[in-house]
């Protein structure tokens, strides 16, 4: 391994680019310890919470749609199962029409699943409104 | 330019594919009915399960025929492989599914039963079984255990319980975990050796004499983990007794049988060459598994409470004498393990039905699981015939002669004296002394104590139909009458098994 | 210096590592399930690397078919999950205690 050279015209911007990163970070620090340990701290519960105008704040978890799991879920499975075209892709001439009939099978068996999954209703958005 | 490859559809042999292309054509016409006209009712599915099972059957008994002249088949690119094995295998698991299929019928509503998904998830659970018996190809032995594993969680979820939810995802955290497992195993074996077949994966390591053995031990370690997950191998067996009680008594059954045979078949596709490779440091390992798995099992068993958790631990250290057949490797033993495993289908699905058949909709007050012992307490004052029936099938289980186990455990232990274990027998012969322990309690509790009180309301035979009770009376016939059937199946499965090299 | 096959069979040890122990200390079922799929990519790697050492296509067949076992898995574990979480209103490994014995 060679030495590092440090006559490169550059070397010294790139000295002096890390010491402004440090520097930079170093300032930022202090400033950001030395205002925590001077604020006045008031936690009381009231200022924590949400301004309300009157009554007391209830958190509302964050529900979402279960149509948006089974919509995930479908496009997990479907788009997945395209990993195994790619290969059938590449040598298509190579494989010929035994391939051509794997595939037709392959993608047969996939539309069953795709009317099945269409007719129970899962790709409708029941929920916008 | 390349050449477009010729294949010819003979090279391709795709009769060897028949069997499992049949289940699914099945699964896939039960969910096309439900398509074009919904809300059919459960008979109709239940109809149409047992006939593909049964032309499934059919095209394996010509299998039979075939193998008998024209030795193993191979098809598809050498991946699909049928040998003694693959068809016995298979002959067990599709008969076994025969079996079940009809316990579904039951006279209380249960809400699993009116999906027509349950019985396409089934069929395709069968299908992936029977890929992973019917190859030696280890990809597809990986796709046909996750095929079935995955249906397997979703029908122990559609128990639609707490306990059913709680006991698929612990059995899936489970699986997916023998998954990694088996994936990394394979993938030690296929940088050692260059394949994926286990029969190439045995020459190359025979050829250089096993020089890597450290590394044969690491992926012999993982893979025997990933199959000790499927055949509850007691430092593994953790998930058993919560999943089959999470699970319906009859798909508990199942569980306790089908899942397993496809896994000893793994198992003894992929130990044998390791066994007969003369390295001292795999056969301890086995060895070590084996005794555990009956012993600690049998322990466990003692001291539960309901007994359907009995069982489940029963079928633990009942997998642990199977497996000892794969340990001591002989042509004797691994016949003696489909022997065995026969009889245990009998036996066990008519158990778990009479378990099935007690079932009520809701817990009783005061009850914290279904089948606790109280509850078959003075049996045989209230239901005399049920209580005889449930006898039958535990003194089966205990290996009580005439009756079915009896046979395989003579079978089995008769095999590892004559292949010079002798330790293992005796072992072998003392779980058998314990576990007569917890069966015969449950015989006490049926005959001796005093009926409990709410016997009035009449909470035995709650579920039962014309369906179930033949199917239990059917199994208890053949658990009784296994003394004229052992001679001539011990002479078929020992051609079949001797015939396939193992 | 240069990467050769041992790195790559190294790196894929210290992944499925790291999955393994997230299987092992991980209550959260989701995180779980994040350490099942770290455990079968490990494995994806492992033998793409080890079928280009040989210059045997199987390797990557392999890595197929676990790619899409692994997207099943999760399609069939996710639907339990969401399932779980309607009954008990959490995803914890912990809260699941009603089977003793």
């Amino acid at each position: 391994m060679e030495h590092m050279n440090v006559a490169n015209p550059y070397f010294g911007v790139f000295v002096l680019f890390l010491l402004t990163f440090g520097a930079f970070y170093a300032t930022t620090l202090i400033a950001r310890l030395a205002s925590r340990a001077m604020a006045a701290k008031n936690t009381e519960k009231l200022k924590m919470t949400v301004y309300e105008c009157g009554p007391e704040v209830t958190k509302q978890p964050n529900r979402i749609s279960p149509q948006f799991y089974l919509f995930a879920l479908l496009f997990l499975l479907f788009d997945v199962e395209i990993v195994f075209m790619f290969p059938w892709a590449i040598d298509f001439k190579l494989l010929g029409w035994f391939g051509l009939v794997e595939m037709m099978l392959f993608i047969l068996l996939l539309a069953i699943g795709f009317v099945y999954a269409w007719k129970k209703g899962a790709l409708e958005w029941h929920n916008i409104k | 330019m390349l050449e477009a490859v010729n294949i010819s559809m003979d090279s391709l042999n795709l009769v060897t594919l028949a069997p499992m292309l049949t289940v699914i054509v099945g699964a896939l016409s039960i969910l096309i009915i439900d398509l074009l006209k919904s809300n059919q009712h459960k008979s109709l599915y239940v109809m149409i399960s047992v006939l593909f099972l049964l032309l499934d059957l059919g095209s394996l008994i010509n299998f039979v025929d075939f193998f008998g002249t024209n030795g193993t088949m191979l098809g598809f690119f050498d991946v699909m492989l049928v040998d003694g094995l693959a068809i016995l295998s298979q002959l067990i698991i599709v008969g076994a599914s025969i079996l079940f299929i009809p316990l579904s019928l039951t006279s209380k509503r249960f809400h699993e039963y009116n999906y027509p998904e349950y019985y396409a998830l089934f069929l395709f659970m069968i299908a992936g079984f029977q890929f992973m018996v019917a190859t030696d190809n280890l990809i597809l032995i990986f796709v046909g255990l996750e095929t079935a594993s995955l249906a397997l969680y979703a029908l122990i979820a559609m128990h639609n319980r707490a306990k059913s939810f709680e006991a698929a995802v612990k059995y899936f955290t489970m699986g997916a975990l023998a998954a990694g497992f088996f994936s990394f195993g394979s993938m030690i074996f296929y940088a050692l050796t260059g394949s994926v077949e286990i029969n190439q994966i045995a020459s190359v390591l025979a050829a250089d004499g096993y020089s890597n053995i450290g590394y044969v031990l690491v992926a012999v370690i993982f893979l025997l983990a990933s199959i000790g997950f499927k055949l509850s191998l007691v430092p593994f067996h953790s998930w058993t007794p919560d999943v089959y009680e999470g699970s319906s008594a009859a798909l508990a059954g199942y569980m306790s049988i089908v899942p397993k045979i496809a896994a000893f078949i793994v198992a003894m596709r992929m130990f044998e060459f390791l066994i007969h490779s003369g390295v001292v440091w795999l056969e301890v390992i086995l060895y070590g598994a084996v005794i555990l798995t009956m012993t600690a099992a049998n322990i466990w068993a003692l001291v539960q409470k309901d007994v359907k958790r009995m069982l489940a631990y029963s079928s633990i250290s009942h997998a642990g004498f199977a497996m000892a057949a794969i340990m001591i490797g002989t042509t004797q033993a691994n016949s003696a393990l489909f022997m065995y495993w026969i009889l245990f289908v009998f036996t066990n699905l008519g158990a778990f039905s009479m378990l099935w058949v007690n079932r009520q909709k809701t817990l009783l007050p005061g009850q914290s699981s279904d089948h606790p012992y109280e509850k078959f307490s003075g049996m045989i004052k209230t239901m005399p015939v049920a209580a005889v029936m449930m006898a039958l099938f535990m003194l089966s289980l205990a290996g009580v002669p005439p009756f079915g186990i009896f046979w395989g455990k003579l079978y089995l232990i008769g095999s590892a004296v004559s292949a010079g274990y002798t330790v293992l027998a005796l072992i072998m012969a003392l779980n058998s002394a314990i576990a007569g322990y917890y069966y015969l309690k449950l015989i006490v509790y049926m005959f001796m104590k005093e009926p409990a009180q709410e016997t009035e309301s009449g909470f035995y035979m709650m579920n039962a139909s014309l369906s179930l009770k033949s199917i239990i009376g059917f199994t208890a016939f053949a658990t009784i009458f296994s003394v004229v059937l052992v001679n001539p199946l011990m002479e078929f499965i020992t051609a079949m098994v001797y015939n396939s090299g193992y | 210096m240069e990467i050769t096959l041992s790195h790559y069979l190294v790196l894929s040890t210290i992944l499925f590592a790291i999955g393994l122990v997230g299987v092992m200390r991980r209550t959260n079922l989701l995180m779980l399930f994040f350490a099942t799929e770290i455990l079968l990519n490990a494995v994806n790697i492992g033998f793409a690397a080890i079928s280009r050492y040989y210059g045997d296509l199987t390797g990557q067949m392999f890595a197929f078919f676990v790619i899409a076992i692994a997207a099943s898995e999760v399609a069939v574990g996710l639907g339990l999950l969401i399932l779980w979480f309607k009954r008990s209103g959490g995803i914890d490994l912990t809260s699941m205690t009603s089977m003793k014995g």
